[in-house]
């Protein structure tokens, strides 16, 4: 049971109302505009007078090197930068301040970490964390390790670039990026945030990083984003709900999984990015863009 | 013995010899409570009340805001501080005159705190759940210090908007760290949103460093109440086995507090690098502590120590 009050209200109403007066969103009604909310929101409402209203807040946002802070006041780059990419190029806004980004999301990369320590040689005769430390993804944060999140977002935002900017250097980023995601693959066939093998014992993954996951594989094939999605159809048995249910929903229909699918609760509690999502994985939802002219 | 089990009593050796062992006077003797407690559903609530009052934790007239530690779910072991806990600290704190009571969290790993709270039974079990509890990484921020080269340090409006903070955590042993307990509990006070899922620059700033660091931060404001009825040993935080402790820990001073749980967990303090760190803001040396309640001593039980974390375990047993 569902302890977040469901009630019939509707998740469009909802985010409508919570718009606030500077263009963007808060997590939850009444706070402050974020660069996240305010991303998946436009996402969900594209086409909408109030995405108009999103991207007039982003874009003064944008730091001297290119990229976006997660929050207006920490002007510090952030994995925040993917999704206003992602939401320029939709939106076809090829423009100098997109083409920054690009160049700044490019170059960025996580750190090339150390090998694993002779301490750990000797204790578990492998790293103390497994991973191939070649396939650098990205950070949330400039200069730190890379994750299955941001990772996923990038290479999201660079392929909905790709056409227009070109080069090859953003093609071998997206490669590696893909290369990454699937590295990271939990021996359950899903993903967690990012470590699937931790001091000689397997992780376990969770349904919200799968689904991601397997949108960041989008268009990819193969025996690996098979038994992803077989996780995912096996987490969205157990009745996920939340920001889990809301990804799972995206996941299936970018990979024309078909699925029994079931709307997200919605209520006044609930997070704004979580109800976003749910808009953008509605059968006609933006998740269509999101996939590209494939959908 | 297999091959393991012989490195890490070479490893405990070196350790043990490279430990810093410097004794430092605090000035004066900082209290902590410590009480047996069996279950979490025998007159919990009682227990508290008493601990509080004990360890002289002042709440009347005061807005508080409890941390628990919420990190991921599994039903087959210990990992968060359990719901019923929770839910009865709020209770002892309201009967004693506590102006509010909320809760908040910021878990490390999960990106959807309110399912995770709600899958770790912390709806079922805290009244008024829904109102009460804030999503510390999601809440709006404001700059209290700085990481070096990693920026600023924000922490969550939530928790500056309380009189005390009342650090919750689990009794666990701690697969980087050592030992997580009350200092340790407050990386998740740090937001989410501005660091990630994990908040790995906390770990690029130093896991000890990141520590005290918060401590330093919160502690003028944070007093602890540790639960450790059942905590956690061997590959904590996350993938450790239940261990039945039997024990609440409570006091006003975060190193002292968490030096007493060293104590019951048969671990050297001296020897936890973080607690060396954080002498500044209170004892670990048993001398500068008023041990209240229940003897630590004779309470003790060694919690299992991962191989690289042997060298920690105190001496004797």
């Amino acid at each position: 049971m569902n302890r977040l009050k469901p009630r019939s209200t509707d998740a469009l109403a909802l985010l409508l109302a919570r718009q606030n007066a500077d263009g963007g969103w808060g997590f939850r009604a009444g706070q402050s505009s974020w660069l996240e909310p305010t991303a998946w929101a436009a996402l969900a409402l594209a086409g909408r007078r109030e995405m108009d209203r999103a991207m007039e807040w982003l874009g003064p946002l944008q730091t001297a090197s290119g990229a976006w802070p997660a929050h207006p006041e920490a002007r510090r780059e952030s994995w925040a930068t993917s999704l206003v990419i992602l939401l320029k190029s939709l939106r076809r806004e090829f423009d100098p301040q997109w083409r920054r980004a690009v160049d700044w999301l490019v170059a960025a990369q996580a750190p090339l970490l150390p090998d694993r320590s002779w301490l750990d040689r000797l204790l578990y005769r492998e790293a103390a964390v497994v991973f191939d430390r070649r396939l650098r993804g990205w950070p949330w944060t400039p200069g730190a390790a890379g994750w299955i999140e941001p990772t996923v977002h990038a290479v999201q935002a660079l392929e909905h670039s790709r056409e227009r900017h070109g080069g090859e250097a953003l093609q071998e980023r997206i490669e590696t990026g893909v290369s990454m995601i699937l590295d990271r693959q939990c021996r359950d066939g899903g993903w967690n945030y990012g470590n699937k093998r931790v001091l000689g014992e397997d992780l376990e993954s969770f349904p919200e990083c799968t689904a991601l996951a397997l949108i960041g594989l989008c268009g990819r094939k193969g025996p690996a984003v098979e038994r992803g999605m077989e996780r995912a159809l096996e987490d969205w048995r157990r009745g996920p709900r939340g920001l889990a249910q809301a990804l799972l929903r995206i996941a299936f229909r970018m990979h024309s999984v078909p699925f029994d699918d079931r709307p997200v609760e919605a209520s006044g509690r609930t997070e704004t990015t979580v109800l976003a999502l749910a808009l953008i994985g509605e059968p006609d939802g933006a998740w269509r863009l999101w996939k590209g002219g494939a959908a | 013995m297999n091959r393991r089990h012989w490195m890490a009593c070479g490893l405990a050796a070196a350790g043990a010899a490279c430990a810093r062992r410097g004794k430092r006077a605090w000035g004066r003797k900082e209290p902590v409570f410590v009480l047996r407690a069996e279950s979490y559903e025998k007159d919990l609530t009682g227990g508290i009340r008493r601990a509080v009052e004990a360890a002289g934790i002042a709440v009347r007239g005061k807005t508080v805001l409890l941390k628990p530690n919420l990190v991921e779910f599994s039903r087959a072991t210990a990992i968060n501080t359990h719901p019923v806990f929770v839910a009865s600290v709020m209770e002892a704190l309201l009967s004693m005159g506590a102006a509010q009571v909320r809760i908040g969290e910021g878990p490390g790993h999960r990106r959807d705190t309110w399912t995770l709270a709600e899958e770790a039974g912390y709806f079922d079990a805290v009244p008024g759940f829904e109102e009460r509890f804030v999503d510390l990484n999601r809440d709006d921020v404001e700059r209290v210090g700085d990481l070096g080269p990693w920026g600023p340090l924000w922490t969550p409006k939530a928790l500056l908007a309380a009189d005390l903070i009342i650090s919750l955590p689990k009794m666990k042993t701690h697969h980087w760290a050592g030992v997580t307990l009350s200092m340790k509990n407050l990386f998740g006070t740090v937001p989410g949103s501005l660091y990630g899922w994990p908040k790995n620059v906390l770990h690029h700033y130093g896991i000890d460093n990141a520590i005290v660091k918060l401590a330093e931060t919160h502690a003028a404001r944070t007093v602890a109440i540790v639960d450790g009825i059942v905590g956690m040993e061997g590959n904590g935080p996350i993938q450790g086995k239940p261990r039945a402790a039997g024990v609440i820990v409570a006091g006003t001073n975060l190193p002292a507090v968490d030096a007493t749980c060293c104590r019951l967990m048969g671990v050297d303090p001296a020897r936890v690098r973080s607690l060396e760190m954080a002498r500044h803001l209170g004892p670990v040396d048993a001398e500068w502590i008023e041990q209240r309640g229940e003897n630590p001593g004779q309470l003790r039980q060694d919690f299992e120590l991962m191989p690289m974390w042997a060298h920690l375990r105190a001496s004797g047993s």
